[in-house]
């Protein structure tokens, strides 16, 4: 029921951030004009069986994209791709690019056999068009993104601190600290993403799959209900400055998760150091040194808790 | 049959993938360790470039004694237009532009996508999924198999080990880099297909594919997006290199070129047990080419013809 939710909204979803889809419906139909006009696209080719093909290719797109927009096939498709992948994946089927690409350079080759400056304006308008269909610098895009180290020889333009960098602040304490380059940690959202991807050194208690719910078909393991508890309990810290979380569960009801809880089962799962967020306030941050009983140092826009052993 | 660049450039790095294919399900299922696979990788491919290398001798003495006996000479070169050549410059400037993108970006798509984290699990513990990568905690239940068998982290694992680049910088920019140049090559041999001899055509057609790129950088899904945030993942490799260059090989009836496309796919992206995109985009070709050589008009004209 969900699928064929997804393939009925699918469509709107799909055009709502970018045009590529218009532009290709566009593409079709002059392509198919210039089929249906000249009988043959590659004008002194004159080849029959390049015909054949080219019109294949034409056919083949138009199906597929017809395909792509009416739900049941959409279905059908979404079935075949292992229902894993989200509807924007079904249109892997349809040449989106080389379509449009065939009839803009059909087209533009068509002007450029006048060179007249009414056909260089045609041209640059279309470009025009064609780079304008697409939206690559929207907000959204960066939403769908994370951030990456930049390489060394790249000036870096983002004044904030990267988990990245936070990570090897990390690293480098941990080593200064107990000579050990490995080590367990727990910490918000950001740096917990980052850390593997950052060293295999580094072992989170818990993974990216925890929220990111695709990545739990890569295992069949599922998460204990304290590791649920910790990511819980510092997202809704980082998010209210609260120390307390309420978690409804179904089978146990309403549950209240605090600092000493988390820092029991930390010290279960052997965490050797806790990083908190470093935007607290001040009685947060006092109730927070009261129960773990040691001051937090702060560390790269972080708190930091070296768990004692 | 006629081999071009692009058919060896794309078949070398289709093969690639295939015979790292068995060294990883050789690490995967026999349990050898990363630096085994590795070797095992390396053997075949110093085979691959022998057999290569004999298997061109072969040819070029073949060809050069069809060219004895038919007293034929070699063909001269085509005029190059000054269209064409500015095409040619304006192509090149842009696809150096995008590398530059891709080498100074500072975002990735990395949702659902583990590939770093497996590249770094797999170096340090010297062994193929025997943790869980975003974790490093050894794995209660198991890695279902249908994901296991997916190759491209050994590969570029390898290639990690055979640089000495990092994982970050193999993984983010080196790849990525690579599949927006085959991606070019796949599209280029694409448009050869469509356009034929005609170069301005073919240029002007790779330059919009260019532009799309760029453009289309909006949305998961999308090649330009693919490339420039996520060009590591098996389904960009897939978009951007293989379907383009299954479209041409279906074009040309290269069914070789066909067959590795599927197996490539099958390797490095999640199918229905390897019936993926490539395999329904075959069928539905072959099917649509069949039904258009049935229609009785095209058949009467090509009985006229």
């Amino acid at each position: 029921m969900t699928l064929l939710k997804t393939a009925l909204n699918g469509w709107t979803d799909y055009t709502q951030h970018g045009k590529f889809a218009a532009l290709l419906l566009v593409a079709m139909l002059y392509l198919g004009y210039t089929i249906r006009r000249r009988n043959a696209l590659h004008a002194g080719a004159g080849s029959k069986d390049r015909n054949k093909t080219t019109m294949t290719l034409w056919l083949y797109t138009g199906l597929t994209a017809l395909s792509c927009i009416c739900p049941l096939s959409a279905l059908f498709l979404m079935k075949y791709q292992t229902a894993f992948y989200s509807y924007v994946w079904i249109w892997a089927v349809v040449p989106q690019t080389a379509l449009i690409a065939w009839a803009a350079a059909e087209f533009l080759c068509g002007l450029w056999k006048k060179r007249t400056l009414t056909n260089l304006m045609a041209t640059v308008i279309l470009l025009g068009i064609v780079f304008l269909s697409g939206n690559p610098v929207s907000e959204w895009t960066k939403e769908q993104t994370a951030q990456i180290p930049v390489m060394d020889v790249t000036i870096q333009q983002n004044p904030e601190t990267s988990p990245w960098e936070t990570l090897a602040s990390l690293t480098e304490y941990r080593l200064t600290e107990s000579g050990e380059g490995s080590f367990t940690l727990w910490a918000p959202k950001e740096i917990m993403a980052a850390a593997r991807a950052y060293s295999a050194e580094i072992y989170p208690v818990y993974g990216r799959s925890i929220w990111d719910a695709s990545l739990g078909s890569y295992s069949y393991d599922t998460y204990a209900t304290g590791q649920e508890d910790l990511y819980l309990w510092m997202s809704h810290l980082e998010a209210t400055g609260e120390t307390e979380y309420v978690r409804m569960d179904e089978s146990t009801g309403a549950r209240t998760i605090d600092f000493a809880d988390c820092l029991k089962y930390a010290a279960e799962k052997n965490v050797d150091i806790v990083l908190l967020p470093g935007n607290l306030p001040e009685e947060t941050l006092s109730e927070l040194q009261n129960t773990a009983g040691s001051k937090l140092q702060p560390l790269d826009g972080y708190y930091l808790l070296t768990m004692q052993k | 049959m006629t081999f071009r660049t692009s058919d060896i450039l794309i078949g070398v790095s289709l093969i690639i993938i295939g015979l790292t294919e068995v060294a990883h399900l050789a690490g995967c299922l026999l349990g050898w360790s990363f630096l085994t696979v590795m070797d095992l990788m390396l053997a075949e491919i110093v085979i691959m470039v022998i057999a290569a290398i004999l298997f061109s001798l072969i040819r070029h003495k073949k060809a050069v004694a069809v060219i004895v006996i038919a007293g034929k000479t070699a063909p001269e070169k085509k005029k190059v237009l000054r269209t064409q050549r500015i095409l040619t410059g304006i192509l090149a400037f842009f696809i150096l532009l995008q590398i530059l993108r891709i080498l100074t970006g500072e975002r990735a798509w990395l949702d659902g996508d583990m590939t770093l984290e497996t590249v770094n699990t797999f170096l340090k513990e010297n062994a193929i999924y025997t943790v869980d990568p975003l974790t490093g905690v050894p794995y209660t239940a198991a890695m279902p198999l249908r994901l296991r068998i997916l190759c491209l982290p050994t590969l570029y694992g390898a290639v990690c080990r055979w640089t000495g680049m990092g994982a970050a910088d193999v993984v983010y920019r080196l790849i990525p880099c690579v599949t927006l140049l085959l991606g070019y090559v796949a599209y280029g041999r694409l448009g050869a297909v469509i356009f034929g001899e005609d170069g301005t055509k073919r240029k002007t057609f790779l330059l919009i594919v260019g532009i799309l790129f760029c453009a289309g950088a909006y949305m998961p899904g999308m090649d330009g997006f693919d490339i420039f945030y996520g060009g590591f993942r098996g389904v960009t490799i897939r978009a951007v290199v293989l379907l383009p260059y299954l479209i041409a090989c279906l074009m040309e009836r290269k069914y070789f070129g066909v067959i590795l496309c599927v197996l490539a796919e099958a390797c490095m992206v999640w199918t229905l047990y390897g019936a993926g995109v490539c395999l329904l985009v075959t069928l539905g070709w072959v099917v649509l080419h069949k039904l258009l050589s049935l229609l009785p008009g095209r058949r009467k004209k090509e009985a006229a013809g």
